[in-house]
């Protein structure tokens, strides 16, 4: 399945979307379009928002934009050894604070990367630095985002160049170099060495504001002659030697006087650059110079191995999340959750078969005690029900019986016990007795008081009586010295 | 169709999120409703079977006693008369002339069949009274006493007694 990718390069006068894809080694243009912004009624995100609509772009399509030209700076900086990719990142923190105070963007608004080289084998003492203020770059994403767009690229304007050119003129890639860009805006002048860009210049294009038509050809040609000199010395030191490569991008590729100056002024071999010349399109007239950075931005996203440059969204959530890898906690998290979820669901399953086992058991085991004990029950539905209704039928049973048995006091030994435990010198006259079951009632007469207190303590001594209770206490009868009272024992049964 | 990295990660999660789901109320819900029931009914149900082995255990000891009489019961002679053996005894104890019997025969049940006779002493001494009920005892284990009322009555100062006593008697069949 072919990348796709939409590079947009807009400011406030204007905005330039090519639509690339990539198949293979193969890049494709499928879409171009161009319009400029009225100040008064345009916005970027309703201009966005019709590459969507009306022009039909890539709706799923990554988008890639720049930063303005005003909004990003540079800084060369003195490695003093040869470094490759890793050591070039450790000794980033001792050269930040110096950095910052570089730069004219305020140290909590600054973010600042390493422009590392295609090769990853920096072969100069030397490592270019950019920085762009979070404010202004959060600003230009919030912008895609607003259009419904997936802003996954932002860069420099001058590696969105660099990477039209590098896809297009592959042949600088070895050696020495010197890309000139230039827009209504701005000039962007670009030292290079084996895919590494040693030093950059972004100077504003006054001239667009002297006369309507820009500055005239002689003004630009001196103009670049100045600038490329002092950048080529700032990066090596000396003059520029003969036969380097110049390649002329932009608005410039259509200055004819300005190109022929550069030449004869420099002695370089100037190449002006060609949109086409190594990317499929299907109308070249439609390739302006003034899509040369919205092309390259799109290349940044295609192939960025082919390509250098720096994404400043990635580089921004770096800074943000430098000590907290919000993705790796996460994972983590999830991780823990879902060990804490498994041992937990573990033990719920290990307890419910433990306790299905132990419910399976005594069921078992109260089936098999009842079969046991009632043989011939068939039907098993509430074995404690069951056998209580059993055991109802074998109570009356033995209701019955239980007199054959013999195990209580039998009427002949309560009545011995009682004459026994009757002592004659007590005069006791028992006038009544009664022995139903267990129960004995006796009505008696005696001369005193004390007479029947004292007996019925004997009675009570009688280890075959379980209790002796007064039911009539003893009272003196009328016109009779006796005392007449009655008492109830209880025997074993 | 094209899928971006966005939608295959929503994908996934959404996908994730209903499975999650899906597992909870077809597997886990279920799981965790039936663990509370077996956490209430296991105790419950261990406490009924320790209620139905003693009820066994009762059952048991009731048939095996209920076993054992009812053999007591079948070994006695089988044309034994509660009347004619009360009558006996009071002969032989030169009582009959002081007693007064009446006797019933009523079903219990679709086993057993109790015979009982009602019996009138009047004007015996204690001693008498005595000998007539241990003999009763004594003759035949079989017979119960299951109700006994002494009293001194209208006897004429003397100590001689009235009784009335309950006899019966238990037999399989009718």
């Amino acid at each position: 399945m072919a990348k796709r990718c939409i590079g947009i390069d807009f400011d406030s006068s204007g905005l330039c979307a090519v639509q690339m894809a990539r198949n293979g080694d193969r890049f494709r243009i499928e879409k171009v379009f161009s319009c400029p912004m009225r100040r008064e009624s345009d916005s970027p995100v309703q201009l966005l928002q019709s590459l969507l609509g009306r022009q039909g772009f890539d709706k799923r399509g990554a988008v890639a934009v720049s930063t303005s030209h005003n909004d990003i700076f540079f800084r060369t900086i003195q490695t003093g050894v040869s470094t490759d990719k890793s050591t070039d990142k450790s000794t980033e923190p001792q050269k930040n604070t110096a950095v910052r105070n570089d730069f004219p963007i305020p140290a909590e608004q600054i973010i600042t990367a390493n422009c590392l080289p295609g090769s990853g084998l920096r072969s100069r003492k030397t490592t270019l630095e950019i920085a762009v203020s979070r404010k202004s770059l959060n600003r230009r994403i919030d912008t895609v985002r607003q259009a419904q767009m997936r802003c996954e690229h932002v860069d420099g304007p001058v590696f969105a160049v660099y990477a039209a050119v590098a896809v297009n003129h592959p042949e600088i890639a070895c050696g020495t170099a010197i890309v000139v860009y230039t827009d209504h805006s701005h000039i962007i002048i670009a030292v290079t060495e084996n895919n590494d860009i040693l030093a950059v210049r972004n100077i504003p294009n006054s001239g667009e504001a002297e006369t309507d038509n820009g500055p005239d050809s002689d003004e630009m040609a001196s103009l670049l002659l100045r600038e490329t000199e002092l950048t080529w010395r700032a990066a090596f030191g000396e003059k520029i030697p003969e036969n380097t490569n110049l390649v002329l991008a932009g608005q410039i590729s259509q200055d004819a006087e300005v190109i022929s100056a550069l030449r004869q002024a420099l002695a370089c071999r100037a190449t002006v650059m060609n949109l086409s010349a190594n990317i499929d399109c299907s109308d070249v007239s439609e390739m302006s110079y003034k899509y040369v950075i919205a092309q390259g931005l799109a290349l940044r996203v295609l192939a960025p191995k082919d390509t250098i440059g720096i994404n400043l969204i990635k580089a921004a959530r770096e800074k943000t999340d430098k000590n907290i890898d919000i993705k790796k906690h996460v994972v983590v998290s999830l991780v823990l959750v879902a060990a804490l979820a498994g041992v937990w669901l573990t033990g719920l399953f290990v307890r419910k078969s433990r306790l299905e086992k132990d419910y399976e058991n005594i069921t078992q085991q109260g089936r098999l005690v009842f079969q046991k004990t009632v043989p011939s029950e068939q039907t098993i539905v509430n074995e404690l029900a069951q056998l209580d209704s059993h055991l109802q039928t074998l109570r009356r049973d033995y209701e019955y019986l239980e007199p054959l048995v013999g195990t209580g006091v039998n009427p002949v030994a309560v009545l011995h016990a009682i004459s026994v435990n009757t002592p004659r010198e007590l005069k006791i006259r028992i006038e009544n007795l009664l022995i139903t079951g267990p129960m004995v009632q006796i009505s008696a007469v005696c001369d005193d008081f004390e007479t029947a207190n004292r007996w019925r303590n004997i009675l009570r001594k009688v280890p075959q009586f379980v209790s002796v209770e007064v039911v009539s206490e003893p009272a003196r009868e009328p016109d009779s010295d006796s005392i007449s009272f009655e008492i109830s024992i209880r025997t074993e049964r | 169709m094209r899928i971006s990295s966005r939608e295959k990660q929503l994908s996934i999660g959404l996908a994730v999120f209903v499975g999650t789901v899906t597992f909870y109320m077809l597997l886990v819900k279920p799981s965790v409703a039936r663990l509370e029931t077996l956490e209430r009914v296991v105790p419950e149900k261990l406490v009924a079977l320790h209620e139905l082995q003693s009820q066994c255990r009762q059952y048991v000891t009731l048939q095996e006693r209920i076993g054992k009489l009812q053999e007591q019961i079948a070994s006695g002679p089988g044309d034994f008369m509660l009347l004619s053996f009360l009558d006996g005894l009071a002969e032989e104890l030169k009582l009959k002339n002081n007693v007064v019997m009446k006797g019933e025969t009523h079903k219990l049940d679709a086993t057993y069949t109790e015979a009982t006779v009602t019996l009138e002493l009047q004007h015996v001494t204690l001693k008498e009274l005595m000998e007539f009920l241990s003999r009763l005892r004594s003759e035949n284990s079989l017979v119960t006493i299951s109700n006994l009322s002494i009293s001194r009555g209208d006897t004429g100062g003397t100590d001689l007694l009235n009784s009335t006593v309950h006899v019966s008697h238990l037999r399989i069949g009718s």
